[in-house]
């Protein structure tokens, strides 16, 4: 499904007091069945920016279309509840949200909100148990009684549930040991690919964008600052370096061996793979 | 959430955010225990105007307090018609069985929509002037005569200042979980009031299940850092008391004086 961000501001105002704008003139448009990566400093507006999708977060100003339906400074009850069932969210941390007795009762209790029949949801989560790598004896456990990686993985499934199109993560695999981390993404990344889900993921590890992104959104100050795909973030030195960006381990390593020699390479190398294979190309070992 | 205004502290440097903790604990205890003395029309005018000039001395808007009100309306509005509908006096307007419609009943009804309010503004007063760490230091101060009686004042201080330190974080988490569970197509407020009560499960289990963790974590610092229950401390922040607050002493005195004179020989 398409998303699209049309000259969009937003703020959180509470009460009385008027808060400056988190997001100032924001336009982007985000394809069907792509997986975008949502990198920036802390405080750049990521977390918002992706609120937005599901109107957790209004635009004050412009509007925000997710599929057929727009949102602009108000929306409906109705559109609300049709955007959320679409647009499944991970915040960061998302094991917090687990509140029921049992593994099954989570998992059930976003379908339940939409209506959605009880065989259904059977099957459902069965299915996503699968996808998510969840054992069926865990199904009548306590959610508080499994380990944090476990938990993740509940709590991502309990997203799954409702079927969405769109997969919004917020940092997903934060907090976590490098083994789950790298079964929790390499899920989602099988999970975009198998059921065509239109991912966006916050994300600080820029490896992570070389390895499941297919293009980058560049926030800082609360705006966009770019929107480019993989390979060319990471060939714009200056971009880089004007949003403090981290470069992925292989480039860094790379500009660690052209520093030392003295020369340069002819290709920037993103993964460790492509080093390798570019320093023998070019006959540095 | 973000409405309530009791509990909030607005920074300011007026003279009233100068006065000692202490002090604007004990007044406002005291005006509290005063306006249930209060007799006939002019005392009180003279504690609603006193009420209205120490809000407008604290430099925040007079809109503030009364949001501050709103949410305890009802209730309000609730005791005053019951006081006019249950008292009787003075010239008779409407009758009805048990309902009664007098003048003494709708002056009464009157002073008590006015107690109830001034006694919201003058506890307003103190939260929204008073940081809630010096607020903790004046309750212990005020409770520290209990130690005689083997009360726990140095723990129940500590209990305190660490619910207060973390109300801001409950507020944030609150939030996130609520977020989280709108997200899987939760409606908040909707429905009758058990349907109401059931959705809050979602919402309040993993924030007492957090909760729980931080505090044990919390425990766990404690002990490591080598606090101990009943050990004897010196304080960091220190009180001190000026000749404002003597002053301030000086007004309650004033008005217990008038309050008493005027009941017994008014």
């Amino acid at each position: 499904m398409h998303i699209t961000f049309n000259r969009v501001s937003a703020n959180y105002q509470l009460g009385p007091i008027k808060r400056a704008d988190i997001l100032t003139d924001l336009s982007a448009e985000v394809t069907p069945g792509s997986f975008t990566a949502v990198v920036g400093p802390t405080g750049a507006g990521k977390s918002s920016l992706l609120k937005l999708i599901n109107g957790l977060l209004l635009p004050s100003v412009g509007e925000v279309s997710v599929g057929e339906v727009v949102f602009t400074a108000k929306a409906s009850k109705q559109a609300l509840k049709q955007v959320r069932k679409r647009v499944g969210m991970a915040f960061q941390f998302p094991e917090h949200q687990l509140f029921a007795e049992t593994v099954y009762e989570d998992l059930a209790f976003g379908p339940r909100n939409f209506n959605i029949s009880d065989s259904e949801i059977d099957t459902t989560i069965k299915h996503v148990c699968q996808l998510t790598g969840i054992d069926q004896s865990l199904l009548e456990r306590s959610p508080f009684s499994l380990s944090g990686g476990q938990q993740r993985r509940v709590a991502i499934a309990g997203i799954l549930a409702t079927k969405p199109d769109i997969l919004v993560l917020d940092e997903p695999a934060a907090g976590l040991d490098p083994v789950a981390k790298k079964q929790i993404l390499e899920m989602l990344s099988h999970l975009h690919k198998t059921e065509k889900l239109t991912t966006l993921m916050v994300t600080h590890d820029m490896d992570d964008v070389v390895h499941y992104a297919d293009d980058v959104i560049v926030m800082a100050e609360g705006q966009i600052k770019a929107h480019l795909d993989v390979r060319s973030l990471f060939s714009d030195q200056a971009l880089l370096e004007r949003y403090q960006l981290d470069v992925p381990t292989a480039l860094s390593l790379q500009q660690q061996l052209e520093q030392a020699k003295g020369e340069q390479l002819n290709h920037r190398s993103l993964t460790l793979t492509e080093l390798a294979d570019y320093l023998i190309e070019e006959g540095w070992v | 959430m973000n409405r309530l205004i009791i509990g909030r502290y607005f920074p300011g440097s007026s003279l009233i955010h100068q006065l000692d903790p202490r002090f604007k604990l004990i007044f406002v205890l005291y005006f509290i225990g005063l306006l249930f003395f209060l007799d006939g029309m002019i005392l009180q005018g003279v504690f609603f105007t006193l009420t209205l000039v120490i809000m407008l001395s604290t430099g925040v808007s007079l809109k503030t307090y009364v949001r501050g009100v709103r949410p305890l309306i009802w209730l309000i509005l609730f005791a005053t018609v019951l006081r006019i509908i249950t008292t009787r006096g003075g010239e008779i307007y409407y009758e009805a069985g048990f309902f009664t419609l007098s003048e003494f009943g709708l002056l009464s009804g009157a002073y008590t929509f006015l107690r109830f309010v001034e006694m919201i503004f003058i506890s307003t007063v103190l939260t929204l002037t008073t940081k809630p760490i010096d607020l903790t230091d004046a309750i212990y101060f005020l409770l520290k005569p209990l130690r005689y009686l083997y009360v726990p004042v140095e723990e129940l201080s500590l209990m305190l200042s660490i619910a207060l330190r973390f109300i801001p974080n409950l507020l944030d988490e609150t939030e996130k979980v609520m977020n989280a569970q709108k997200a899987r197509g939760m409606v908040f407020g909707e429905g009758n009031l058990l349907e109401q009560m059931k959705a809050l499960t979602p919402l309040v289990l993993p924030l007492f299940a957090h909760s729980l963790k931080r505090a044990e974590d919390m425990a766990d610092v404690l002990e490591v850092k080598g606090y101990k229950s009943g050990a004897k401390r010196t304080h960091y922040r220190a009180l001190t008391w000026q000749v404002k607050d003597t002053l301030g002493v000086g007004l309650l005195v004033v008005l217990t004086v008038v309050v008493m004179t005027i009941n017994v020989f008014g």
